[in-house]
C-alpha cells in the first residue's frame, strides 16, 4: 500500500520537474499582462492551413536565468502567446558564452518550434574566439526586440567633468586609468580607443554585477556596464555616468549621449550598443515565417510589452530583419579585424 | 524609518499577500528538497506570473518560494544524502549518519531550528545596517576576495581525514575539475580533449555535487543492500527518534553562531556564494569543536555539524539582499533574478531605494520575517511525512531517486553534458569512497578554484601585474593575518587529533 502510494508520488513529482524544466511546460503558459492600461486581446487571426502552430514554440535563451536577456525574453514570452496562439516557453541554455545555446537553436530542426532571444554577442565575436559550430549563414534573423544602451561611468573622485577631459587625461597618461567591463563588445571597444590613441588598462571582470562592485567600490577608475547597472549609483552621486549610448532611447537628465562627442561616436558607435534580437535557423517554411513575423509584430505592439522592456532599461526597438542582419554583419566584420589584429 | 514602516502595513495586510505566503513557502520546500531542482527554477518560472502583480505580493511571491527551498534542500541530504539544493550539500554530511543511525527528527529539527533563526538574524541585520554595510561590503574588491578564498582552502584541510595525503589527493582532484572550462578571463577554452567541456563556463556545480554525494552513495548502497538488510536495522533506518533535548540545543549554539555570521559576512559580499558559505561554516564549526561534539566526531553524525552549514546557507539569503537592494548588485544568481523582478515593478535599487521606495523595501522586509517563521512551522509539520516518503524500501527509492537527480540536473540548464558528468563524478566519487578517500575536500576545492583564479588574475590586472597588490591595503592585512592563524589552528588540531588516534 504504502509502497504504491509512493511510487505515484514520484512519478508525479518526475512529470512536475518535465514540466518545470520546460518540456511542453504547461506552468510557463505566460500569463496576460493585467497592468491596467493593457487593451484586451484582439481576436485571433486563423492559423495558416497545415495548422502551425501546433504545440509551444521554444525560445531559447543562450544565457542563465536572471540575466538582462532572460528576463527580457520572459517579458517578449508572456505578451506573446495570444498573438502565437500557442505559449512561448523559455529555455535557457547557457555556456560557452552563450555559444551552447545558439548552437542548439541553429541546428534544431527548422519547423518554426524553435527561435533564440540573444544578443548579437555570440554570431559576431564568438566566432572569432570559440570556434563555435555555426556561423552567420546558418542564421535567420527576425528583428531586433531592443537596443542595449552602454553608459561609460567613471568614479566621481577623478573629477573629470566629461569625456573630453576623460580622453584628454587617457592620451597625456597611457595604461593609466583602469576601466572594469564583462564583455566581449565592450573589450572591443577598449581595443577601438587604444587603436585610436587613448590605452587604458582592461579589467575583465566576470559579470555585470561584479563590474558595478568594482566602480562602486573604487576598486576600477572606469566602467563600461549597461545603463540599467549603474544607474541607481549614478543617482546617488557614487558613481558618475559620463555617457550614455542609444540616444533615441535612453536619456539621463544632465547626461550627455555619444552622439554629443563625435570622436567617440567615429571610434565606437558602429559596436557599443549591444542589439538584442530574436533569431532561428535557416529553412523554415515559407508561411511559417510570415507567421512569426506577423506574430511578432502585434506582440511588439502590445503596450505591456513596451511599458516592461522600459522599465528593464531595454526599450522596444525594432529594425527589421534586414537591417538586424547588416548591423550583424557589419559588427562581425570590426570584431575579425580587431580580433585577428590582438591575437 | 518608523514612518516608512507603518505606510508598509497597509501594503502587507491583505488577503493577495497571506494566500502567496501560505502557498509560496510550501511550494519552495517542496522544490528545494527535489533534488537538481531549486529555488532558481521555481523563481525563474514564477517571475512571468509577477507581471501582473503589484510590487509587495510579486517580490514577497519569489522572496517565499527562495526561502522555502533553501531549507527544503536540506530534507534531502539528510534522509537520503541526496542534496536537494546546492547550498545543502554540507548537510550531508552529518546529517545523513544522524538520519542513518535513527535519529532524523534531530537532525531535520537541527537543521529547520537553525535555518530559520539564522535567516532571522540575517534579515535583521539586513534591515538595521543595509546601507552602511553594503558601503563595507564593496570595499572588498578582487585582491581582498582572493584572500578570504585562499583562507576558505586553508580551512578545508581540517576536512581532509585521518589520512592527509588522501586528503590532499582529494583536493587536488577537486582544483582540477574546477579548472575545466572557459578561462574565466578570456573567455578561451580549456581542456579540450572532450571540447564540449572545454567550451563550458566549467562543470555544473548540481551535476558535481550530486555525482559526488548522492550517486556515490547509491552505489555504495547497492553494494551494502545486495547482502540483505535485517529488520531491526530497517527498523531503526526508518525510524524517527526522539527530538532534539535541550543539551544539544545548548551544544550547538556555537555552532550556530559560527554559521550565522560566516554565511551573513559571505552573503553582504557579492560573489562567493551559499555553497562556499555552508562549507566554510561547516570547516569553522569542526574546528570551533575539535572535531567532536558530545563525543560524537563530526561526519559521524555530530548534531553541530548540521547546524553550522544549515545557519551558514540560510544567513547568506537575507544578506544577499543587501548589496542587490542598495546598490543594484545581485550577489547571486537567484538574487539577479529577484533584481529583474524588481524592476520590472518599476523599483530601481540603488543607495535612493528607500527614500523612493521606502514603504515597499520596508513591507519586503517585514514579510521576510514572517517567511521565517512559516518556514519554522510548515518545516516541523513536514518531518514525519517526508521522513516517511524518502524512507521507504530502497529498492524503490534509490532508482527513483537516481532519475529525479537526472531530470533535476538536466532541468538547470537543458544539457545532456551536465548528466554526463553527473555519472562520471559519481563514478569517480564511488571509487574514491572505497578507497577511503574523503570527497568533501574535492568538491569545496572545485567550488572554490574558479573563484581564486579570476581573483587571483584580475587583482594582477587591476595592479598592472604588481604582487604588493595583494598585501596593499589593511583589509588584506586584516585577511592574511587570519590565514595564518587559520593555518596554524589547522595543524595544530591534526597533531591532536593524531595523539587521539593513536
Amino acid at each position: 500500500m504504502f509502497k504504491r502510494t509512493f511510487l505515484i508520488m514520484m512519478i508525479f513529482v518526475a512529470l512536475l520537474m518535465l514540466g518545470l524544466s520546460g518540456c511542453g511546460a504547461p506552468e510557463e503558459a505566460p500569463a496576460p499582462p493585467v497592468s491596467p492600461d493593457t487593451e484586451p486581446p484582439e481576436e485571433a487571426v486563423a492559423p495558416p492551413a497545415e495548422e502551425y502552430p501546433r504545440s509551444p514554440i521554444f525560445l531559447i535563451v543562450p544565457g542563465g536565468a536572471g540575466g538582462g536577456t532572460d528576463v527580457l525574453a520572459r517579458v517578449v514570452a508572456a505578451n506573446a502567446g495570444e498573438h502565437f496562439q500557442q505559449p512561448l516557453v523559455v529555455r535557457n541554455v547557457p555556456g560557452g558564452e552563450f555559444t551552447i545555446g545558439i548552437t542548439e537553436a541553429l541546428q534544431s530542426e527548422p519547423d518554426g518550434y524553435t527561435l533564440a532571444l540573444t544578443p548579437s554577442d555570440p554570431l559576431v565575436f564568438a566566432p572569432h574566439t570559440v570556434a563555435p559550430e555555426y556561423d552567420l549563414e546558418d542564421i535567420y534573423f527576425f528583428d531586433t526586440v531592443s537596443m542595449g544602451a552602454a553608459a561609460l561611468t567613471i568614479n566621481p573622485d577623478l573629477g573629470f567633468e566629461s569625456v573630453d577631459e576623460l580622453l584628454a587625461y587617457a592620451r597625456d597618461n597611457p595604461n593609466e586609468l583602469r576601466i572594469a567591463q564583462s564583455n566581449l563588445r565592450f573589450e572591443m571597444c577598449i581595443e577601438l580607443l587604444r587603436d585610436a590613441g587613448y590605452e587604458f588598462v582592461n579589467v575583465p571582470f566576470p559579470g555585470g554585477a561584479e563590474t558595478t562592485a568594482a566602480i562602486a567600490g573604487g576598486h576600477v577608475d572606469i566602467s563600461l556596464t549597461s545603463v540599467a547597472a549603474v544607474q541607481g549609483l549614478h543617482d546617488a552621486g557614487m558613481a558618475k555616468i559620463l555617457m550614455t549610448t542609444v540616444p533615441d532611447l535612453v536619456n539621463i537628465d544632465g547626461v550627455p549621449t555619444i552622439e554629443d562627442y563625435p570622436e567617440m561616436n567615429e571610434i565606437l558607435g558602429a559596436i557599443i550598443d549591444t542589439p538584442l534580437g530574436i533569431i532561428g535557423p535557416k529553412g523554415i517554411p515559407e508561411e511559417r515565417l510570415q507567421f512569426i513575423h506577423e506574430a511578432l509584430r502585434k506582440t511588439f505592439e502590445e503596450d505591456g510589452f513596451i511599458a516592461m522592456a522600459n522599465r528593464l532599461g531595454l526599450p522596444a526597438f525594432h529594425v527589421g530583419a534586414d537591417a538586424f542582419e547588416q548591423q550583424t554583419r557589419a559588427e562581425y566584420e570590426i570584431a575579425k579585424r580587431i580580433i585577428e589584429q590582438t591575437r | 524609518m518608523l514612518e516608512a514602516m507603518m505606510q508598509a502595513i497597509p501594503l502587507i495586510a491583505t488577503i493577495e499577500v497571506l494566500i502567496i505566503m501560505l502557498v509560496g513557502i510550501p511550494m519552495g520546500l517542496m522544490l528545494g528538497a527535489i533534488p537538481g531542482v531549486g529555488g532558481m527554477i521555481g523563481v525563474g518560472v514564477l517571475l512571468p506570473l509577477t507581471f501582473g502583480m503589484s510590487p509587495v505580493p510579486a517580490m514577497v511571491l519569489l522572496i517565499a518560494i527562495y526561502k522555502g527551498a533553501l531549507l527544503g534542500g536540506s530534507f534531502s541530504a539528510i534522509l537520503i544524502n541526496t542534496p536537494g539544493e546546492a547550498a545543502a550539500a554540507a548537510t550531508c554530511f552529518d546529517g545523513y549518519p544522524l538520519s542513518k543511525k535513527g535519529y532524523s527528527k534531530k537532525a531535520l529539527q537541527a537543521s529547520i531550528f537553525s535555518s530559520a533563526f539564522a535567516d532571522l538574524i540575517s534579515d535583521i541585520v539586513l534591515i538595521i545596517g543595509s546601507f552602511a554595510l553594503a558601503l563595507v561590503a564593496i570595499r572588498f574588491g578582487p585582491s581582498q576576495i582572493f584572500w578570504i578564498i585562499v583562507f576558505s582552502l586553508l580551512m578545508t584541510g581540517c576536512l581532509t581525514g585521518p589520512n592527509l595525503w588522501k586528503g590532499l589527493l582529494s583536493i587536488v582532484l577537486g582544483l582540477f575539475l574546477g579548472t575545466i572550462g572557459l578561462d574565466p578571463l578570456l573567455g578561451t577554452p580549456r581542456f579540450g580533449v572532450i571540447p564540449v567541456l572545454g567550451r563550458l563556463e566549467g562543470l555544473e556545480l548540481v551535476a558535481v555535487l550530486l555525482g559526488a554525494f548522492a550517486l556515490s552513495e547509491i552505489l555504495l548502497n547497492v553494494e551494502k543492500t545486495k547482502k540483505g538488510e535485517t529488520a531491526k536495522q530497517l527498523e531503526v533506518r526508518r525510524s524517527l527518534g526522539p527530538s532534539l533535548s535541550l543539551s544539544e540545543i545548548r551544544e550547538s549554539l556555537k555552532a550556530f553562531f559560527i554559521g550565522t555570521v560566516y554565511g551573513t559576512i559571505t552573503g553582504i559580499i557579492p560573489g562567493i556564494g551559499t555553497s562556499a558559505a555552508a562549507f566554510l561554516s561547516y570547516a569553522l564549526a569542526r574546528q570551533a569543536y575539535g572535531g567532536k561534539s558530545k563525543g560524537v566526531k563530526f561526519g559521524e553524525g555530530a548534531i553541530p555539524g548540521v547546524v553550522a552549514p544549515e545557519a551558514g546557507n540560510n544567513a547568506v539569503s537575507g544578506a544577499n539582499l543587501i548589496p542587490l537592494l542598495t546598490l543594484g548588485i545581485p550577489g547571486s544568481a537567484i538574487a539577479a533574478l529577484l533584481l529583474g523582478a524588481l524592476v520590472l515593478q518599476g523599483i530601481t535599487p540603488g543607495p535612493l531605494i528607500f527614500i523612493n521606495h521606502g514603504p515597499v523595501v520596508y513591507a519586503i522586509f517585514i514579510l521576510m520575517i514572517i517567511a521565517n517563521i512559516l518556514n519554522l512551522i510548515y518545516g516541523h509539520l513536514l518531518i514525519k511525512p517526508i521522513t516517511k516518503l524518502l524512507k521507504g524500501n530502497p529498492s524503490i527509492i534509490f532508482p527513483v531517486v537516481v532519475l529525479i537527480s537526472f531530470t533535476g540536473v538536466y532541468s538547470i540548464n537543458n544539457r545532456l553534458i551536465d548528466l554526463g558528468v553527473l555519472i562520471a563524478v559519481g563514478i569517480l566519487s564511488y571509487f574514491l569512497r572505497k578507497g577511503g578517500v574523503p570527497v568533501a575536500p574535492m568538491v569545496i576545492a572545485f567550488i572554490l578554484t574558479k573563484m581564486l583564479e579570476r581573483n587571483f588574475r584580475l587583482s594582477l590586472s587591476l595592479s598592472g601585474g604588481e604582487f604588493s597588490i595583494f598585501t596593499a591595503s589593511p583589509i588584506n592585512q586584516v585577511l592574511i593575518g587570519l590565514c595564518v592563524i587559520g593555518l596554524a589552528l589547522v595543524i595544530v588540531q591534526r597533531f591532536k587529533e593524531k595523539k587521539l588516534l593513536g
